[in-house]
């Protein structure tokens, strides 16, 4: 296992959480779990994640054993479906789930709705490596995310740079909510 | 994480730093010292970097300790003059010197144009938390503001500011990195 897969949001979370309420979210589960589940305890809240596999979410159940964290087995579009959803408030989350870019641009876009402002999501692959995208296309794969980062860089309510080191240098997107009514030194 | 003491405030460049060195190459250059001196210093050890740091006020200069480290370059020179003087390809640079919108975004492009790809630029007071700190003429938080406006306008760049209360002593802290040039398709 890469140790600095993740070091970015392991090093940012626990500032974005001191400073926002807020839930934590995860599109697509694995070893980033572990870690979101930890700052879901530390900071003492929900932290929902989904993923269709069902081998991962076993796995995942069984080694995380806190009433913080809900793992769901089941597509993203069924989650954000999910009751929990309609009056949340997200202050973490990390989109790392299905490449094709009719879920990564729903899932970011319904996910960046429920950013608090100074709430951060990241999505992952949105700067994939040429021998990962080749990989990709040898199996008639398409690999998207960064479809999703070029719409999120239009918009005026966030901001967003691209990490294009850790992650396995696929490229992380990290994503800011803007306040609204921001006076004019800070519009 | 270094170890430097009061880092609170820099929490943040304190966090990012191993990021960035770790994969990219060249010096750290720091234009205003104070607390955000020490810990890049502590990582320009780390990687064995050299750092150059620049601020017009020798009381400022004494009272960080500077020069920290072997690699550690101090020029007691207005902060333009400084750049001027400097040709390298710095990996990171952090800009909290002169607080004027022009003599920002001036600094700002020269760096852009001589950093690698990754590479980050950290300005301070660009998002003050409150009108009394901005100046046209430089104080405080002077008018850097527009130079973060500006530069959010610019496609050619990514722009990122944390606005949080306790970091950066409320006043912002905004990440710049240049995107990539002639990019392939599937990254553009």
């Amino acid at each position: 296992m890469n140790k600095d897969l993740w070091i970015i949001i392991e090093r940012l979370g626990d500032i974005v959480l001191k400073h926002n309420q807020g839930q934590i979210v995860e599109i697509g589960l694995g070893q980033s779990t572990f870690m979101f589940s930890k700052f879901a305890k530390q900071f003492d809240r929900m932290h929902y994640g989904c993923d269709r596999s069902d081998r991962t979410c076993n796995w995942l159940k069984e080694k995380i054993k806190t009433k913080n964290t809900i793992i769901c087995q089941m597509d993203s579009f069924d989650f954000m479906k999910l009751d929990c959803f309609k009056n949340m408030e997200v202050a973490l989350f990390l989109i790392d789930g299905n490449h094709k870019n009719k879920y990564v641009s729903k899932e970011a876009e319904f996910l960046v709705s429920k950013l608090v402002p100074g709430g951060v999501g990241f999505i992952h692959d949105t700067f994939i490596k040429k021998d990962y995208y080749e990989k990709y296309k040898a199996r008639g794969k398409t690999t998207e995310p960064y479809l999703t980062r070029l719409e999120l860089e239009k918009r005026d309510d966030i901001w967003c740079l691209t990490w294009p080191y850790t992650a396995n240098r696929c490229g992380l997107t990290q994503i800011i909510k803007k306040e609204e009514n921001r006076p004019f030194y800070r519009q | 994480m270094s170890h430097v003491k009061n880092k609170k405030e820099w929490l943040i460049l304190d966090r990012l730093c191993d990021s960035i060195l770790s994969a990219v190459d060249g010096p750290i250059v720091d234009l205003g010292i104070g607390m955000s001196t020490k810990i890049l210093a502590y990582y320009a050890q780390k990687y064995n970097r050299e750092q150059y740091s620049c601020d017009k006020d020798m009381g400022i200069i004494k009272k960080y300790g500077c020069p920290i480290h072997k690699k550690h370059k101090i020029y007691h020179l207005d902060s333009m003059g400084f750049v001027l003087t400097l040709n390298v390809s710095p990996s990171l640079v952090f800009i909290d010197g002169d607080h004027r919108h022009e003599q920002t975004i001036t600094k700002v492009r020269y760096f852009l144009d001589r950093m690698k790809f990754g590479s980050v630029i950290f300005l301070h007071d660009t998002f003050p938390k409150e009108e009394k700190y901005v100046h046209e003429s430089g104080r405080k938080c002077g008018n850097v503001y527009k130079t973060r406006q500006e530069l959010e306008k610019d496609n050619s760049v990514w722009t990122f500011t944390f606005p949080y209360s306790n970091q950066a002593q409320g006043h912002g802290l905004t990440m710049v990195m240049q995107k990539p040039i002639d990019p392939p398709y599937y990254w553009s």
